[in-house]
């Protein structure tokens, strides 16, 4: 344990003390405090868009004051006028207005007529419509003299009472952030991991450090030195984001992320404690990855091509866990959750969405204990392999002869 | 005391090293040689447990060597340090990794960088350092813990003269505090210096072994250094000794012992004036490039 952590921190501190990860930390810093700053500035300085309506049709009936108050949410003020609608049409152009409605003719004979520069103001003109259809069907009622209690019939309205069964809802805002913070940790930690190990081969480091050490022990304090260092940067990250909320220059209520509204009270320790240890178990899995394909090559420069295999397979866990958001319970998703490769974000999903069965549990979770065994030791073999030879692995080349194959 | 025990390995159709048996005393010093591919990397990392042996065992003190109960000082071919780092970084890492405390650690680092002459470098980065200099890094690194066993391999090399004078001076120093060694290096002189025991090695298998006097008494003198005042060259060609002009003398070769006073003596009949008559043991390089080109 004390040699572990002998590694661990020198390799912290290492990560830590290297400019790049200096600089990083700031720019993480300097875009949150800029873009939260800029974001605040122009939505203080927004002026809502202005609709104009030019009613001239004498016997409908619409209120300036109702449909004001209706759409200032989606950022319009409408303001009634006595414009022709050639001013209108020209205030639109000169961009005085968004859009400009002129209404004219009789209610059951109406002339509307919408002026707009690129995109339509759909909502105006839906409420517009819809206003003047209630209009004429109870001006219509009322002439044909039906009973005014039928009327109120005519105008109920039917809504359908949702009931959700399951509080799968709350959770998708906190699967999706936090399935993308696993993604973005080991694809932005995952290669300084492979790195190190590589480093330590080619500088020949491995040779004084192997009789002294436990070569997975060597494993593991890489990763999980990564692992520090990319949690430093979260707090960085953390920390810049509660100095923008301190100064006001983001909404206090609740995060969003990609218009997913997250809850702090959704939050509950069990779903923490799930991200905890599908966090780790991703980390270290695709770390030990990492680790192995660093012990298998000779070069830093070799390492590249054969990282790609890993990219794809973190896309894919990546991939299957926002289709498990979506669809849960699938067959794909129920299979993904026992490859160990996905299991961290796939069976992550299930567990938090309620899905997953305590037998699927159990079951994902001994398959995933094992491959990270599987993978310690393989690591192990690769790394003191390395000692012996030196370059690339021999090349087997195999002869076919009377149907038999001979390797030499 | 170290012993090596038919101590053999195998890669693939490759013998590297084929049923080696060492003995070395405690406090003294074994040189390894051999040309490049002999097997003495092999030969190292089997002690050092780097590399499984296929057959035989290493045995420290009549039991199986074990890495925890023996402190072992190793000092690589090539540099195994960290570049990036700073040298007090990796001095207290290293020193750490031997369960040593850090306040030891201090002290000792102090002492070998005033040692080498290089405290000023204590916290620079080591791919600042010349070559030279990060050779006294790595050699600290492998003295650090004050180790029983030290392996020294190709511990010259980069080293101007000034350095290697440093160097052989610590090795010295090394041997008198009893310190066991085994030192492998293509530079006979220095190995000749230090080593009481030899083992050469070609192609895996043991060509020759013992210590140093037994080997040289083995070959015989094979050459006189004679330098008379009078020139001698004529009567060495009429008398048939095979001679090389050198350093104001004739180096003559002879086949067996017997041949030097019979040719001391011819020279005295002859009346000549003798200012210098050495008796030349094959040196260490002789016997090398003899046994193993």
């Amino acid at each position: 344990m004390n040699q572990l952590w002998t590694i661990y921190s020198f390799h912290v501190k290492e990560l830590v003390r290297k400019k790049g990860f200096l600089y990083s930390s700031l720019v993480i810093v300097a875009l949150i405090l800029i873009v939260s700053y800029f974001s605040y500035q122009s939505s203080s300085n927004t002026k809502n868009d202005k609709v104009y309506v030019s009613m001239q049709m004498k016997d409908a009936q619409l209120s300036e004051k109702e449909m004001d108050k209706a759409f200032k949410k989606s950022g319009y003020d409408i303001v009634f006028t006595n414009k022709s609608a050639k001013s209108l049409k020209q205030a639109v152009k000169e961009k005085e207005m968004l859009s400009a409605f002129v209404l004219r003719g009789k209610l059951d004979d109406p002339s509307i007529s919408h002026y707009y520069r690129q995109s339509p103001t759909q909502d105006v003109s839906l409420y517009i419509e819809k206003a003047l259809e209630s209009q004429v069907v109870s001006s219509t009622l009322s002439e044909a003299n039906v009973d005014p209690l039928l009327l109120q019939h005519v105008d109920n309205t039917y809504q359908v009472k949702n009931n959700q069964l399951s509080e799968t809802d709350k959770s998708y805002g906190l699967v999706y952030p936090m399935i993308f913070l696993l993604y973005i940790f080991i694809i932005g930690f995952g290669q300084a991991i492979a790195m190190s190990v590589v480093s330590e081969k080619s500088t020949k480091v491995v040779e004084i450090l192997l009789p002294k050490i436990n070569a997975a022990n060597s494993f593991y304090a890489k990763i999980g030195a990564a692992l520090t260092t990319g949690l430093i940067q979260l707090a960085v990250t953390v920390i810049s984001f509660i100095i923008v909320r301190q100064l006001g220059w983001i909404d206090s209520g609740k995060i969003s992320f990609m218009g997913m509204d997250i809850n702090y009270s959704d939050i509950s320790p069990l779903i923490l404690l799930t991200f905890l240890l599908s966090f780790l178990g991703g980390f270290i899995l695709y770390g030990l990855l990492y680790a192995s394909l660093g012990a298998k090559v000779s070069r830093v420069e070799d390492l590249g091509p054969v990282l790609t295999p890993i990219v794809f397979l973190l896309m894919g866990a990546f991939g299957l866990g926002i289709f498990t958001i979506i669809s849960p319970e699938s067959t794909v998703s129920e299979i993904a959750s026992y490859i160990p490769f996905f299991s961290p974000t796939v069976l992550f999903a299930r567990i938090i969405l309620n899905v997953a069965s305590p037998l699927e549990i159990v079951v994902s979770s001994l398959i995933f204990v094992i491959t990270l065994i599987v993978l310690t030791v393989l690591c192990k073999k690769w790394f003191l392999q390395s000692i012996s030879h030196y370059g690339s692995p021999q090349k087997r080349k195999w002869i076919f002869s009377k149907g038999k194959a001979k390797s030499i | 005391m170290l012993e090596l025990c038919n101590l053999s390995k195998t890669y693939g159709d490759y013998k590297a090293v084929n049923s080696i048996n060492v003995t070395l005393p405690q406090g003294e010093v074994l040189g390894l040689l051999g040309r490049n591919g002999a097997g003495k990397s092999t030969t190292i990392k089997m002690i050092l447990g780097l590399v499984p042996s296929d057959e035989g065992q290493v045995l420290w003190n009549g039991k199986a060597l074990k890495r925890k109960e023996l402190k072992i000082g190793y000092l690589p071919e090539e540099r195994g340090l960290y570049d990036k780092t700073k040298v007090y970084d990796q001095l207290l890492f290293f020193g750490r990794l031997e369960n040593m405390k850090k306040k030891d650690i201090q002290r000792q680092i102090n002492y070998w960088l005033e040692r080498f002459e290089i405290p000023h470098y204590k916290h620079k980065v080591l791919s600042d350092l010349s070559k030279g200099n990060k050779q006294k890094i790595q050699l600290i690194t492998t003295l650090l813990h004050n180790p029983e066993l030290i392996i020294l391999d190709e511990p010259f090399s980069g080293l101007d003269p000034v350095n290697a004078n440093l160097f052989s001076e610590i090795i010295n120093e090394l041997i008198t505090d009893g310190k066991t060694i085994i030192l492998s290096s293509h530079r006979m002189e220095q190995l000749e210096v230090f080593c009481k025991h030899i083992v050469m090695l070609k192609q895996g298998n043991t060509m020759l072994q013992g210590t140093l006097n037994d080997i040289k008494l083995s070959y015989g003198i094979q050459s006189v250094f004679v330098h008379c005042q009078e020139d001698i060259m004529e009567w060495l060609n009429t008398n048939h000794y095979k001679a090389v002009k050198k350093d104001n003398g004739f180096y003559v070769s002879i086949s067996h012992d017997n041949e030097v006073h019979q040719l001391f003596n011819a020279l005295k009949n002859e009346n000549f004036t003798i200012r210098e008559f050495v008796m030349k043991e094959p040196s260490l390089h002789d016997i090398f490039v003899e046994r193993v080109k």
